[in-house]
């Protein structure tokens, strides 16, 4: 399976693309992401003036949701770079805003006159939006990765979470695997050395889609995938979304209250993971901020509590 | 036309019907004030000073811009 991890010798500098909740709610993710780009030559550039990426506002209003898309892409065109978000929603809500500004020319020249007016920008349709697993996976490659290993995490079972926009929907992102039966996460976890383990509904979604209109489904959705992810004894669920970290790690108590059961089932984002296979200690990957102390699974590692 | 774009259509005509869920409003007030979901205060930015990130912007006002100018601007409610 790690053979389909393509080898890359290019890495390249990316706008790092933040989003709402990532630079509030889920600092050790953005922290981890950056060691890691770091250590693999990964260049991620910051643009203070990117605002949320539009995807809340495209079920009220779809042409607001493209100016606020086109807006942020414009940041990134002005500086010739592509972007990298850390959020799969942000991710998605780019790329596709920017497939539909680069495949309808009369589109894209009302939302430049649109955006020329209100805010003096435009934006020619010029920029990459990418996902940084996509990155990892795709440009930086496995033989990069191989090399930096140094701790060996083959104690190690995990549980993949997709979630539900890194893989869809592929008229935008093209194939780049099966959207039904994706393993880039797999892929990326077997290549630390732990192993991906398989589970019932594994490309469920987390249910946060949800959680702000109807707290007892979302919690529900929530609740079963954690009852899977059990069942298969993980050490840890390791996801590349903070929505769905917050459905899976700040949420759990709240599940563990309704369900009257107790998970404690640690939460990493990936690169907290790849960063501790590179033999980067949990300080340095923000795992002093993740709610659910994953105690256990570091002790597996090294033989001591984090 | 594929399912979830009908839905996105049927629910921006049922905003521009002046249904909006409770939980949206809240959402569409948060953007235009900050131009994100999640504030980002002094308190935010003292942290990521500490975990050596770059500073954030605390509001980004051409999102308002836009919001206003399509007719979406609700004012955050203060004093007065």
């Amino acid at each position: 399976m790690k053979k389909r991890l393509k080898d890359s010798a290019i890495p390249s500098e990316y706008a790092l693309f933040l989003g709402c909740t990532v630079p509030v709610r889920a600092i050790h993710y953005e922290i981890s992401a950056r060691r890691v780009a770091e250590r693999l030559d990964v260049q991620l550039s910051d643009i203070s003036e990117f605002s949320c990426c539009g995807y809340p506002i495209k079920s009220l209003n779809h042409y607001a949701y493209l100016l606020m898309a086109a807006r942020n892409l414009s940041l990134a065109e002005e500086r010739g770079l592509s972007v990298c978000t850390l959020c799969s929603a942000c991710c998605g809500a780019l790329a596709e805003a920017n497939h539909a500004l680069q495949e309808d020319e009369d589109l894209r020249k009302r939302v430049n006159e649109d955006l020329f007016k209100r805010i003096g920008r435009r934006y020619e349709g010029s920029v990459r939006v990418t996902h940084f697993i996509r990155v990892l996976q795709e440009e930086v490659g496995e033989k990069k990765i191989l090399s930096e290993i140094q701790t060996d995490l083959s104690a190690l079972h995990v549980a993949p979470h997709y979630g539900c926009h890194i893989t869809k929907p592929t008229t935008v992102y093209g194939r780049v695997e099966d959207p039904e039966n994706p393993k880039s996460l797999d892929q990326l976890i077997e290549a630390t050395g732990a192993h991906s383990i398989s589970y019932e509904d594994k490309l469920q979604c987390c249910g946060g889609a949800v959680l702000a209109f109807d707290e007892g489904v979302a919690l529900a959705m929530g609740r079963a995938k954690l009852d899977h992810i059990r069942a298969r004894q993980a050490d840890a669920i390791v996801l590349v979304c903070p929505f769905c970290n917050i459905m899976y790690e700040s949420n759990q108590k709240k599940i563990e209250k309704v369900a009257q059961t107790e998970y404690k089932l640690p939460v990493l984002f990936y690169p907290q993971l790849l960063g501790l296979a590179m033999g980067l200690e949990p300080e340095e990957l923000g795992i002093k901020m993740n709610r659910i102390k994953p105690t256990e699974m570091l002790k597996k590692i090294h033989g001591r509590a984090g | 036309m594929k399912i979830p774009d009908l839905m996105n259509a049927l629910r921006n005509i049922a905003v521009k019907e002046g249904y909006v869920p409770p939980a949206m409003k809240v959402q569409l007030d948060l953007l235009c004030s900050f131009g994100r979901l999640l504030e980002v205060t002094d308190f935010e930015n003292e942290k990521r000073k500490e975990a050596n990130l770059p500073l954030f912007q605390e509001r980004t006002e051409e999102v308002k811009r836009i919001l206003e100018s399509l007719g979406l601007l609700r004012e955050e409610k203060t004093q007065g």
